[in-house]
């Protein structure tokens, strides 16, 4: 006797940056998918990209368009994406129309059809966009969950992926949720003035998704989806490194308070009031880091390169040098429409591609500004820390406060980090002056007096205790 | 008034091309894929015929095959049309490659050229 045994349906990776991830995989084959949104959310550019990504990879994909935009269109508007690629088309791609089909055989006819394309292109997916429109030919005697049925074993049967595009129909259950392997979500989410891209995963069979909402962008590249950095952390739940040095700031007096220095992979928070010497702090420790040949970065949103680089050198601190010779890297994302993890993933991005050791993220109301659901605040910077720590990455983030701050607690980042540094101004004999103390500092004692500090052009100066 | 056979699988350009096409002074026949059109010629001969290339059952660039095998619809001007760029992949096969979404002037004035009798 002769066993055919059944082979595993393989996840396909779509190779969207970012929705392989919350997909748990891919696309399985022969797994047929509802991908449902409001008008414009981006059903058909997503289904395209992953039609290109598809093809490049010499798989075959027909896209069928019941009432949807013309080819002619279609195709206009996607040349100007960069995954387009026209010598495709015709080749691994195939365009065709089943709208006349539906009208004039209906059912039975458009599934014939889709047979006679599987039999003559042995496509790996086939889109159907325009789905709506077989839920308005709904004939006498014939149910969509039977339609939906029959498609599902036909390209279970076939190994060939299905990708169904439909607008959303409020929060109606519809029979083809319940029968088909995958329901992604695409909306939009509308803050004040801002409205942000969202992708969902509600259901999907033999994976294992990442649930709740993704912030996706739109760009000439296509779909980037960033997956929730809060959701993906947390799977993952990265160890921190075990390396065990002292990194200093190359301050004298500041590095004897710390007892020699940070504890490599710790997080350091800079608390102080505007104009107190945040950055500053924050670039010094930078210095002393690239003096030793460390990869840096600094990641701010207020300030441009040459004004920083600037700022620094006319305190003395040489930074433009390091810059030149790629060991210092500035990252400027001015605080306006970058969603949350957009910045956090452009972040982590540059960390691995320059091998950073020290970073200063200046300013974390930049990722505050940047969120458009500030509930996912601390959530979110949990996550960040808690990846930049597993990296082994000396990280300081530097936060403002009121000129008078009274209650530490309180503020975001305190919580998160495992030492915090305040800096303030004190006014006596008619003149400001500038303090410097530590409030915490993980698995190290330290000196905890508050201590003087000047910024000159000599650079910054901790005075030694009375 | 010259017979024109168009084949397309979306059919809101069937209906637009035909009605346009009428008013222009064509005679337009219609057929949503390859198969459909050879069966239609095998009844009319058309004096030109203007073909989607990506169509389900039978598509664009086996329907030109087909025709020019056929000794009565072997010397018959065809207009190849398609969103995908296509101009020099069968030259032999068709006389014209129009690109869509086509512009009507455009169409228009290669139909008038391929159905000029001095042309050659």
């Amino acid at each position: 006797m002769h066993t055919v045994e059944a082979r595993p349906y393989r996840a396909i990776p779509t190779e969207v940056p970012g929705l392989d991830e919350i997909l748990g995989g891919g696309l399985l084959e022969g797994g047929l998918y509802l991908l449902e949104g409001v008008a414009g959310a981006g059903k058909t550019l997503l289904a395209s990209q992953i039609c290109f990504s598809w093809a490049r990879a010499g798989r075959r994909v027909v896209f069928i368009t019941l009432i949807a935009e013309s080819h002619g269109k279609l195709v206009q508007h996607l040349t100007r994406m960069r995954f387009f690629d026209g010598a495709m088309l015709g080749t691994n791609i195939q365009i065709m129309s089943g709208y006349q089909t539906l009208l004039d055989k209906g059912f039975r006819g458009l599934f014939k059809l889709l047979a006679e394309i599987a039999q003559q292109h042995n496509p790996a997916l086939v889109v159907v966009d325009g789905f709506r429109t077989v839920r308005e030919h709904l004939e006498p005697g014939f149910t969509m969950s039977a339609f939906i049925h029959e498609l599902n074993t036909f390209l279970a049967t076939t190994r060939c992926t299905g990708l169904l595009l439909a607008p959303v129909c409020g929060n109606e259950a519809r029979p083809e949720h319940t029968l088909v392997d995958g329901l992604i979500e695409l909306s939009r989410h509308t803050a004040g003035m801002r409205r942000t891209r969202e992708v969902e995963v509600h259901k999907l069979r033999a994976s294992d998704p990442i649930l709740g909402r993704h912030l996706f962008s739109i760009t000439d590249a296509g779909i980037r989806v960033f997956p929730r950095m809060e959701s993906t952390v947390s799977r993952r739940m990265p160890q921190a490194a075990e390396r065990k040095e002292r990194l200093k700031f190359g301050i004298p007096t500041l590095d004897e308070m710390l007892h020699g220095g940070l504890m490599t992979g710790s997080t350091t928070s800079l608390l102080g009031a505007p104009g107190t010497g945040k950055t500053v702090l924050g670039l010094k420790f930078l210095e002393e880091g690239l003096q030793a040949g460390q990869p840096a970065l600094y990641f701010g949103f207020y300030e441009s390169p040459d004004r920083l680089v600037g700022k620094a050198e006319g305190l003395g601190i040489e930074l433009e040098r390091y810059r030149e010779s790629g060991l210092l890297h500035i990252v400027w994302q001015p605080p306006l429409e970058y969603s949350l993890d957009e910045l956090g993933y452009a972040l982590l991005e540059a960390v691995s591609r320059h091998r950073i050791r020290r970073l200063v993220i200046d300013g974390i109301e930049g990722f505050r500004q940047s969120a458009v659901r500030p509930e996912r605040m601390s959530q979110y910077m949990t996550a960040l820390t808690t990846e930049l720590r597993a990296r082994g990455i000396e990280t300081i983030l530097t936060e403002e406060t009121a000129h008078e701050p009274s209650d530490i607690r309180a503020l975001l980042i305190s919580a998160l980090v495992e030492n915090i540094i305040l800096l303030r101004y004190v006014e006596r004999d008619e003149q400001l002056h500038r303090l410097i103390s530590i409030l915490k500092l993980r698995e190290s004692d330290y000196d905890s007096s508050i201590r003087r500090f000047r910024i000159s052009s000599g650079g910054i100066v901790v005075e030694a205790a009375t | 008034m010259p017979k024109i056979l168009l084949v397309d699988d979306e059919s809101d350009i069937l209906v637009s091309l035909k009605i346009i096409l009428g008013m222009r002074g064509y005679d337009v026949a219609t057929s949503s894929d390859g198969r459909e059109a050879l069966a239609a010629v095998e009844s009319d001969t058309p004096d030109l015929v203007i073909t989607d290339y990506m169509m389900p059952y039978m598509d664009g660039i086996t329907l030109c095959r087909r025709l020019r095998a056929r000794p009565q619809t072997a010397r018959t001007p065809i207009i190849l049309t398609s969103a995908a760029m296509l101009d020099s992949a069968y030259p032999d096969l068709y006389d014209s490659f129009v690109q869509k979404p086509a512009e009507i002037d455009a169409l228009v004035k290669e139909i008038k050229r391929l159905l000029d009798p001095d042309r050659d």
